[in-house]
């Protein structure tokens, strides 16, 4: 058939073999598997088509599209919800007359749907993971949040300039957050807006324009800062500290105090790239982290519990993540279900 | 290849709801194009705040229309046309406005700009450096064709051109592409022969 005497050129222009590249489907991963054993002669000339059109169709930077998808979304919600009185944005770097009427009479057409809409009232905005699902997320300020798995946050939809912005989190989650009070840094007297807190079950942590993780699992409150500054509260008003970059510190109960130490904040935030980083990591920590983030029951065995081990695992496959394990630390790992067993 | 658009039942079900006036059928819609509509109108202008007012203008007329708006083919495709425009008067309409004010603006309609990746492998960098050399046309269809994945009926609605134009460009597009990649390919007779005979039967649509 007609693939025989295809060129490179010829089987980046089919339309059939781009399909296969971008969305194949077993159907077609079938037809082609067994045309490329048929013809072993193209099979170079296929990996190499494959190749580019991978790279052609290479998706851009997610996180500035968020950014942008976010701002636009934000105000066509906006503008859906918008009570009786109809304001034009003024957009002074496009005044022309036909774009402002065309967008008074569709303004007009939305408002009269408007009236049925709850105007003002603030709604809370919750996003939570299952285990082993990370999402992210953009907030009203164009902030963007990691969520790691089993995981929750919590905030109002209706930020602004005359109240702190907050946010609830139950779980982990990484935190990018936008830094509204200009060059200085520092949150501008009067301008509750400015400042940034994220609440856990026991401490407040309060934000400039940074980049740090939170971890808020079995009773304990950890933050672990990358950049910027924060400022870590417990809710009972008894401790606060204040962190730099590359140190992590710990709440606990029972002491009421802030542990701190310094820490290679990459270790604790390589999740996001669904990856694990251990360095010098006891076994037990890593049962902890496949119960927490996957939902597991693991049992481990005495010799096994305070080993370290010192390696890099991609965690989006549990299996994977368990296989590699049990080579890097020349263990036994058997696992039924749910169930893991480590000796 | 599943066909974008109304073909399947989540598909239609998915728009029936919008047209029905369900918010969260519209954000659904919304989340479904906008990385695309934006990839799309990065590359058509540098002006980021063009990009973002088109899309929104956009899909407030989507939503303002919803009750007399017929969609034939697909969606897709009228986000895609639909931003395509609002963005070429944008820019024609603000030049219009301001003028050629210091004549030291030579702006074709429009630019079909490249966004270059951090950390890109030596393909990537290669690509983008054979990308660059193409014109702004052939930028558009490998555009079309690889990262919106439409094929050419599609690709000729979104540029105005006649489907075998399309054909033809794609595969001048090609092999512009392929000669930039690999310098030292020396183009055997056969190969031209071989074009040749390609370009004469589609022509002929065998």
């Amino acid at each position: 058939m007609k693939y025989e005497h295809y060129t490179l050129d010829d089987f980046l222009a089919d339309d059939r073999f781009k399909n296969w590249v971008l969305a194949p489907s077993d159907a077609e991963n079938i037809f082609w598997q067994a045309w490329i054993r048929q013809h072993p002669e193209k099979r170079e000339m296929i990996v190499q088509g494959k190749e580019i059109i991978l790279q052609l169709s290479q998706k851009d930077d997610e996180v500035s599209m968020n950014a942008q998808s976010a701002r636009i979304w934000l105000r066509l919600d906006a503008l859906m919800k918008a009570t009786n009185e109809v304001h034009l944005a003024e957009r002074t770097s496009h005044p022309y007359i036909w774009r402002k009427i065309a967008a008074a009479i569709t303004l007009l057409i939305i408002s009269g749907l408007a009236y049925y809409w709850i105007a003002s009232e603030p709604q809370t905005i919750e996003v939570t993971t299952r285990y082993s699902e990370i999402k992210s997320l953009v907030l009203p300020d164009s902030s963007v949040i990691v969520l790691n798995a089993n995981s929750s946050v919590a905030y109002q939809d209706n930020w602004s300039m005359d109240k702190p912005r907050e946010i609830w989190l139950e779980g982990e989650a990484f935190f990018e957050v936008r830094n509204l009070s200009g060059q200085n840094h520092k949150p501008t007297e009067g301008v509750p807006g400015h400042r940034f807190i994220v609440h856990t079950d026991d401490i407040r942590v309060e934000v400039l324009g940074t980049q740090f993780n939170i971890n808020h699992r079995r009773n304990k409150s950890t933050v672990v800062l990358r950049t910027g500054s924060v400022k870590v509260k417990s809710n009972d008003q008894q401790a606060d500290i204040l962190l730099q970059p590359g140190e992590r510190t710990e709440y606990s109960k029972v002491s009421k105090s802030f542990a701190t130490e310094i820490v290679n904040p990459e270790v604790y935030t390589a999740w996001r790239d669904n990856r694990y980083m251990f360095e010098d990591t006891p076994v037990k920590e890593i049962a902890t982290l496949l119960e927490d983030n996957h939902g597991m029951q693991v049992t481990v065995s005495e010799e096994v519990r305070e080993r370290k081990i010192t390696a890099r695992v991609p965690s989006s496959n549990v299996d994977i993540l368990l296989d590699l394990l049990a080579e890097t630390l020349g263990v036994q790992i058997t696992k039924q279900g749910k169930e893991v067993y480590i000796k | 290849m599943q066909q974008e658009g109304f073909h399947t039942h989540h598909e239609i079900g998915l728009w029936e709801r919008f047209r029905k006036g369900d918010n969260e059928a519209f954000s659904s819609i919304y989340a479904k194009y906008i990385k695309l509509l934006l990839a799309y109108g990065n590359r058509l202008t540098p002006d980021s705040h063009i990009v973002e007012d088109c899309i929104h203008d956009l899909f407030l007329e989507l939503w303002a229309r919803k009750d007399h708006l017929r969609i034939n083919r697909s969606l897709k495709l009228y986000l895609l046309k639909g931003l395509k425009r609002k963005i070429i008067q944008t820019i024609s309409s603000q030049r219009q406005i301001e003028g050629t004010a210091d004549g030291t603006e030579t702006e074709k309609p429009y630019e079909f700009f490249l966004i270059q990746q951090q950390n890109a492998s030596d393909l990537q960098h290669r690509l983008s450096k054979a990308l660059h050399k193409l014109t702004d046309h052939q930028r558009e269809v490998i555009f079309l064709k690889f990262y919106a994945a439409m094929d050419h009926q599609e690709i000729a609605e979104v540029m105005l051109l006649n489907i075998q134009s399309v054909h033809n460009l794609v595969h001048r597009t090609i092999k512009a592409l392929r000669k930039e990649l690999n310098p030292t390919d020396t183009l055997s007779p056969f190969y031209y022969i071989e074009t040749l005979i390609f370009l004469v039967a589609s022509l002929l649509h065998l």
